[in-house]
């Protein structure tokens, strides 16, 4: 009866070991990025720049 | 038999649209959307095909900034994206990347979706579609701020790049992110002669977006130097080159002819900014805009505090921590010179906050 008792706890424990980190990772700090000042083409034609996309020849 | 063949010609048609889609051919891919869209029947009797049908659909949705179909697409894919082999998942990922590039400014997210991406990078045959992949990492990680990637990742597209005499423009397109990080890491001659190069390239071509952009990140290299009068000369070039006014090259215009005492040129730049925001419906730099107005227009006044209180927590609200930690130091610094040592202690600790922020961001990704 107290191994049961024991494995119960043990169990337990993990559980809420297992929550509290997966409760932290929901929480875990989140930033947006702020856009930087240097200009690139390619990908930022399609971030930023939507008129480039037109450009057919843009990714060559 | 009659099957096989159908299934065959969808794939190719499929394959077809996903190229035309990456290299951001909007006019061929709407063809080839509406060629697909009329064999909707084919798809529905697989679902495999329906799925990566779906997948190329993202991303045109998002090159066609239809971002409401780009999430109603995600979530259609997302739980049956088992469905797709090696290939289509490197796709999927690779948009989905994108997605949170375009519609959150979210890098990190962005991150792990490629990071998913480079998982499947080895069924690509294709070395260009390999090196681009190399290309957006590159770009992704100079957002992020770790240079040493973006290097990494850099040099690695322009090796491929640098044999095939048909991707100069990609070849310059890469000088252009080594250029940036040359800037990051403060070797400045370094970015100037990259710079310069791209320069060169697409005044053979005669590429304006692409001399506007070495144009601007001239400028950025100067201001970055505290040179401000050449960083003026280079940005106001930059826009000559372009149609239209962008509005980082405007803020950059404003507030580095605010250092210069230009206060007339400096405002017109401002004004025009502000336009350039609204029409990009840009939140970021309109309360940039704002907060630039109110250091050096009204330093001291009690509209100075209330626009920098407002921009703080808008920066704050949206997680924009680079920013909270830029305006609260500012603001602080007014405090303390007012002799209001607790709310400069308030904004000092607002400041330190968000520089933990970041740090702890960096160290969970």
């Amino acid at each position: 009866m107290k191994k049961i008792k024991t494995t119960l706890v043990v169990l337990g424990l993990g559980l809420l070991a297992v929550l509290i980190f997966s409760f932290s990772q929901n929480f875990a700090p989140q930033q947006k990025n702020a856009e930087r000042e240097g200009l690139v083409t390619g990908v930022s034609a399609w971030a930023l720049d939507f008129n480039q996309v037109f450009d057919s020849s843009q990714n060559r | 038999m009659q099957a096989a063949n159908s299934v065959s010609r969808l794939t190719d048609l499929l394959n077809e649209f996903y190229f035309n889609v990456k290299v951001q051919n909007l006019t061929r891919a709407t063809t080839l959307y509406k060629q697909l869209e009329d064999s909707y029947d084919e798809f529905e009797a697989n679902h495999q095909l329906q799925t990566q049908f779906n997948v190329v659909l993202f991303g045109y949705a998002l090159l066609n900034v239809d971002f409401e179909k780009a999430q109603d697409l995600l979530e259609k894919i997302e739980p049956v994206k088992q469905l797709l082999d090696d290939q289509w998942c490197y796709r999927f990922y690779l948009f989905k990347g994108l997605h949170s590039i375009i519609c959150n400014s979210d890098f990190n997210d962005a991150r792990t979706s490629f990071e998913v991406a480079e998982q499947r990078l080895g069924s690509i045959d294709d070395e260009i579609e390999r090196a681009e992949y190399d290309y957006k990492m590159a770009f992704m990680y100079y957002h992020l701020e770790d240079t040493l990637h973006s290097v990494q990742y850099i040099t690695k597209a322009l090796e491929t790049f640098r044999d095939k005499l048909e991707y100069n423009k990609k070849i310059a397109s890469c000088e252009l992110i080594l250029g940036l990080n040359s800037i990051d890491m403060k070797q400045y001659e370094q970015a100037e002669e990259q710079f310069y190069r791209v320069l060169d390239y697409a005044n053979q071509i005669g590429d304006n977006s692409l001399k506007s952009n070495a144009l601007h990140n001239l400028g950025l290299l100067y201001a970055s130097q505290n040179k401000a009068s050449a960083a003026v000369h280079w940005l106001v070039k930059s826009l000559s080159a372009r149609k239209e006014v962008h509005y980082i090259t405007a803020y950059l215009l404003s507030r580095e002819n605010y250092k210069l005492g230009n206060k007339e040129d400096a405002s017109e730049w401002l004004q025009k900014g502000i336009e350039s925001c609204n029409n990009y419906g840009n939140n970021e730099y309109l309360v940039r805009f704002k907060l630039l107005e109110a250091y050096y227009e009204n330093y001291g006044t009690s509209n100075f505090k209330t626009v920098y209180e407002e921009g703080i927590a808008y920066f704050h609200k949206e997680k924009l921590w680079r920013y909270v930690d830029e305006y609260s130091e500012q603001l602080a610094s007014y405090y303390r010179q007012q002799e209001l040592y607790k709310e400069a202690a308030e904004y000092y600790a607002l400041a330190s906050n968000a520089r933990n922020k970041i740090c702890q961001s960096e160290g969970l990704n």
